[in-house]
């Protein structure tokens, strides 16, 4: 069934890819099934990224030491705030970050809101291929990465390519 | 073999460099220099025999009762200035009282601005202000001032607006006549004694000027208040606003590039000035995209300045700019500030090529600055040493003569001597044509081939050769350093020292710098009042400039990169601080060159607000810089702020500039393309702290940041929340760990020495 859905999906984005739009989004992790991994809740329960099958998700790699990434926590609160009923899944990744503690006063701070689960650099590094935080992937209700983001983004953006999935 | 007309070319002037269109659009003044002209050259042929210059006629000149008498500069702290207690001019400092005087006594001012490196300023003292005759004249008609421009840049920058206004030249000396309240009505730089062709002489000018002054006093006035108002229209047009983009820099690169003189390096055809910063925005931009020419206008150049005779091949360091384009024939002053400059350029020169020879003639400024130009015991940087001992010598000291050669080396030596520096018969000076400047004009290795002699023999007989010379040197009168300590210099070779610690490893360079900073935050720093001008005698004095704030600021941040002292970041921060409120423009953006509420004095009141590099790294684009840097550090988005609307608030009038806007150039780049930002968190006595630090700190990326953060000394609630958060995590996992990012990532921590280096050097960058 979901090998089924995923050649579906691609057969229409074939179809679609003449459409100028679709093409420039294109990145080389296009329609690559996210990876199969097991990151930690900030009380330690393990979560698999699979978990999140059939919402929309936008994992986003951070660090509570990377001063890049709090520029753009405000935007995915914000984000996280206005899809998050229609069924957009933010889930924040921190990398080498500290004691659990160290991570929810930070997140009281900047009034993150949305799912923070606590990662292994060399996981992330190997299996995610992240080399910069931030750096924010954003997958689809099959599982399908849709797009990677290097660098800050802003809820503008965001919203423009999480939108059309979510419908 | 070599050029043998230099000599004649010499201009009688210290020249001045300056942008290109410094003295476009301003066509009413060249109505005002007609009329200057006309005033003058009528007057002159007019009235010339009337004004007898009879001895009697001018002692008779009487003064009034109340001023007081004499010369009034015996007590100057400047040495340029206590130089002219002897001259039979009445000079008074620049002040209050002068300009009250000349109001009381309705005399316009004669005002003299030199220094004490500039021989021209000599030559017009010993030739016409120790002339009994002129100097009656000039006591007679006028109020006399002279400044000494390293002291008041500001004043300085303001006349040889108004004086290169009227005639389009400026320098130094620069001759400046003044309606008493301080407005220029005529100009210019040196000028003879008698009439010299078709330059008038002062015998002529002052009584024509003063007669001149008396009887055609509305004229006079008028178009003095119109050359006033036009700097003023001026000050403010030139200054013009715009977005900062990549284009933009790309622009003033291409027309740096399209001046580049291919053949012998630097920029232009006549004069070459050493355009540092114009090197240092060829090195970061080449870093970045590769592109070979950029490659090409800093070696060439740097290769071309270290062989020429611009650089003292045997004491090292770099005279102010030479006469001919081929690097040649210098003017022998040496300048604080260019070697300061010139020192960063051939270190990073050096770590982006690995050229041995940019690394020997580093290593060449630093020690002639640690010989002459600094103050070992105490700290300090002197100002700069003076090119000549009299007005007949124009660099006796610095040049040879064949039997001079010959008297101080063995034969063999001399000989081999006599090819590399092109000793000849015949040389370059004009007052002593025997004298030959030594500039390298062959390669050991022809030598060889010429003498027959191995090309080791060759080398080794040089750097012998080169020792003695300088033995035999020693030996003669050495020209005199001024030993002010200037604030903004000094901040400039701190950096530049801190520089030679980061690329060459030199520890005596890095101690010296801070004991320099230390000093100078002891004496010449007030919290909240930001940074003095000087320090001399023990004694800090003149109100400070933005290019004190500024250098200093960067001085400070550079330190805090080498040491990870707090004090240092916090005192940056003071006195950004201070030049934010007290030097900014509020309504157009962009810092004023000196506090807009000070001195209100004669052509002090025009507010200046610039951005080119005249002749260092213009105070605004340093600022930028700074700006930014403060901003990451302190995670204060106020200071980025800053930056950005100073850049704004120049990227108009910057376009066109050239290399003259390089500063500004590597600001807006450097804003546009964050460098690597290397944190490392970790307790300083470790060694593999130690490690990290000496990675980052020694890895070559131009406009890189590197801070440490020892756990153990901190209170995270004063860091900035990324590096506190690194610090969190250090409690956790305790092993040191660098953070780099670079443009708006960062990569993963690591503490891994080697990572670190690659992360540095590369981190960011899309090829």
């Amino acid at each position: 069934m979901r090998r089924l859905l995923r050649l579906l999906t691609f057969l229409a984005l074939v179809l679609m890819s003449n459409s100028p739009a679709v093409a420039s989004a294109a990145t080389p992790d296009d329609f690559k099934p996210v990876p199969e991994a097991t990151f930690h809740a900030l009380d330690g329960t393990p979560v698999a990224v699979s978990t999140f099958q059939g919402s929309v998700v936008l994992i986003n790699f951070w660090g509570t030491w990377c001063a890049p990434c709090f520029q753009e926590i405000p935007e995915l609160v914000r984000l996280s705030h206005q899809f998050k009923k229609r069924g957009l899944e933010v889930v924040g990744v921190a990398v080498d970050s500290g004691r659990p503690e160290d991570i929810r006063e930070f997140m009281a701070e900047y009034g993150m809101d949305y799912q923070i689960l606590v990662g292994d650099m060399s996981i992330v590094k190997s299996r995610f291929h992240v080399l910069g935080f931030p750096t924010s992937l954003l997958i689809d209700r099959q599982g399908l990465i849709r797009k990677r983001y290097f660098g800050p983004q802003t809820e503008e953006v965001l919203k423009k390519d999480v939108e059309p999935l979510l419908e | 073999m070599s050029n043998r007309s230099w000599n004649k070319r010499r201009a009688t002037v210290e020249q001045i460099e300056t942008g290109r269109r410094r003295w476009l659009g301003l066509r009413g003044w060249v109505v005002l220099a007609l009329i200057g002209g006309g005033l003058i050259v009528g007057l002159w042929m007019a009235v010339g025999k009337t004004f007898s210059l009879s001895p009697d006629e001018s002692v008779s000149a009487a003064h009034p009762p109340s001023r007081p008498p004499g010369n009034q500069l015996a007590d100057a702290p400047s040495p340029y200035l206590r130089e002219a207690a002897r001259q039979p001019v009445h000079w008074l400092p620049w002040g209050q009282e002068a300009f009250r005087w000349a109001q009381e006594e309705d005399k316009p001012i004669l005002l003299d601005i030199g220094a004490i490196w500039c021989h021209w300023c000599h030559v017009m003292d010993v030739e016409s202000y120790e002339n009994e005759d002129i100097a009656a004249l000039i006591n007679r008609d006028y109020v006399a001032i002279k400044v000494d421009r390293d002291e008041r840049p500001d004043i300085d920058r303001r006349y040889q607006e108004a004086v290169q206004g009227l005639t389009g030249r400026g320098g130094w000396p620069l001759t400046a006549f003044l309606t008493p309240d301080g407005k220029v009505f005529f100009g210019g730089t040196y000028f003879p004694p008698d009439n010299r062709g078709r330059r008038p002489g002062l015998k002529t000018l002052l009584p024509t000027l003063a007669e001149a002054y008396k009887t055609r006093k509305a004229e006079v006035l008028a178009s003095a208040e119109q050359l006033s108002t036009a700097l003023t229209r001026r000050a403010r047009q030139s200054v013009q606003a715009g977005t900062i983009t990549g284009e933009l820099v790309d622009a003033i690169v291409a027309q740096m590039a399209q001046r580049f003189d291919v053949v012998n390096g630097g920029f232009g055809t006549g004069t070459k000035f050493p355009a540092a910063s114009a090197i240092e925005l060829a090195l970061a931009r080449y870093f970045l995209d590769h592109d070979p020419k950029l490659l090409q206008i800093a070696t060439k150049t740097l290769d071309a300045m270290a062989q020429g005779g611009v650089y003292d091949q045997i004491g090292g360091g770099f005279f102010r700019y030479s006469t001919d384009p081929q690097w040649r024939v210098p003017h022998f002053e040496k300048m604080s500030y260019d070697n300061a400059e010139l020192l960063v350029n051939y270190l990073h020169a050096y770590q982006a090529t690995g050229k041995a020879l940019y690394r020997e003639i580093a290593e060449g400024i630093i020690a002639y600055v640690n010989d002459m130009l600094s103050d070992q015991d105490n700290g300090g940087f002197y100002a700069h040493q003076d090119a000549d001992m009299t007005r007949e010598d124009d660099g006796d000291y610095y040049t040879w003569t064949v039997q001079e050669v010959r008297q101080a080396l063995p034969r063999e030596e001399a000989e081999v001597i006599q090819r590399y520096y092109d000793i000849q018969p015949r040389g370059e000076m004009r007052e002593n044509p025997f004298k030959n400047v030594p500039f390298i004009a062959s390669s050991p290795e022809a030598i060889a081939t010429a003498l027959s002699i191995p090309t080791a023999r060759v080398q080794s007989l040089i750097d012998q050769g080169k020792t003695r010379l300088l033995q035999a040197r020693t030996k003669r009168k050495t020209p005199l350093v001024d030993k002010t300590i200037y604030i903004d210099r000094n901040g400039m070779l701190i950096s530049a020292y801190l520089e030679a610690f980061q690329a060459l490893g030199d520890e005596q360079a890095k101690a010296f710098a801070l004991k320099t900073l230390d000093l100078l935050l002891r004496t010449t720093y007030r919290e909240g009042k930001g940074m003095y001008h000087a320090y001399s005698e023990g004694q800090a004095r003149l109100p400070g400039l933005l290019d004190d704030q500024v250098q200093m600021a960067k001085a400070l941040l550079d330190a805090f990169g080498v040491t990870g002292e707090r004090r240092y970041l916090t005192t940056a921060k003071d006195l950004m601080d201070y030049a934010i409120t007290q030097l900014w423009d509020p309504t157009e953006g962009g810092f004023f060159d000196r506090h807009p509420q000070g001195e209100a004095l004669a052509a002090l009141e025009r507010p200046f607000k610039d951005v080119e590099d005249n002749p260092s790294s213009s105070p605004n684009g340093v600022a930028a810089l700074v700006l930014d840097r403060l901003a990451y550090l302190t995670n204060d988005g106020h200071y980025e702020k800053k930056a950005l609307q100073t850049l704004q608030a120049f990227a108009g009038s910057a376009k066109g500039a050239g290399r003259f806007a390089a500063t500004y150039a590597l600001a807006v780049h450097y804003h546009l393309n964050r460098s690597a930002q290397v944190v490392i968190i970790g307790k300083k006595p470790d060694p593999q702290t130690q490690a990290l630090w000496t990675a980052a700190i020694k890895t070559y990326r131009p406009g890189k940041l590197v801070a440490v953060y020892d756990p153990s000394e901190l209170n995270v609630k004063d860091l900035p929340p990324a590096v506190a958060g690194a610090v969190k995590v250090f409690g956790v996992q305790g092993a040191p760990r660098a953070y780099v990012c670079a443009g708006s990532t960062c990569a993963p921590p690591t503490s891994d020495l080697d990572e670190v280096v690659a992360l540095t050097k590369s981190y960011g960058l899309q090829n």
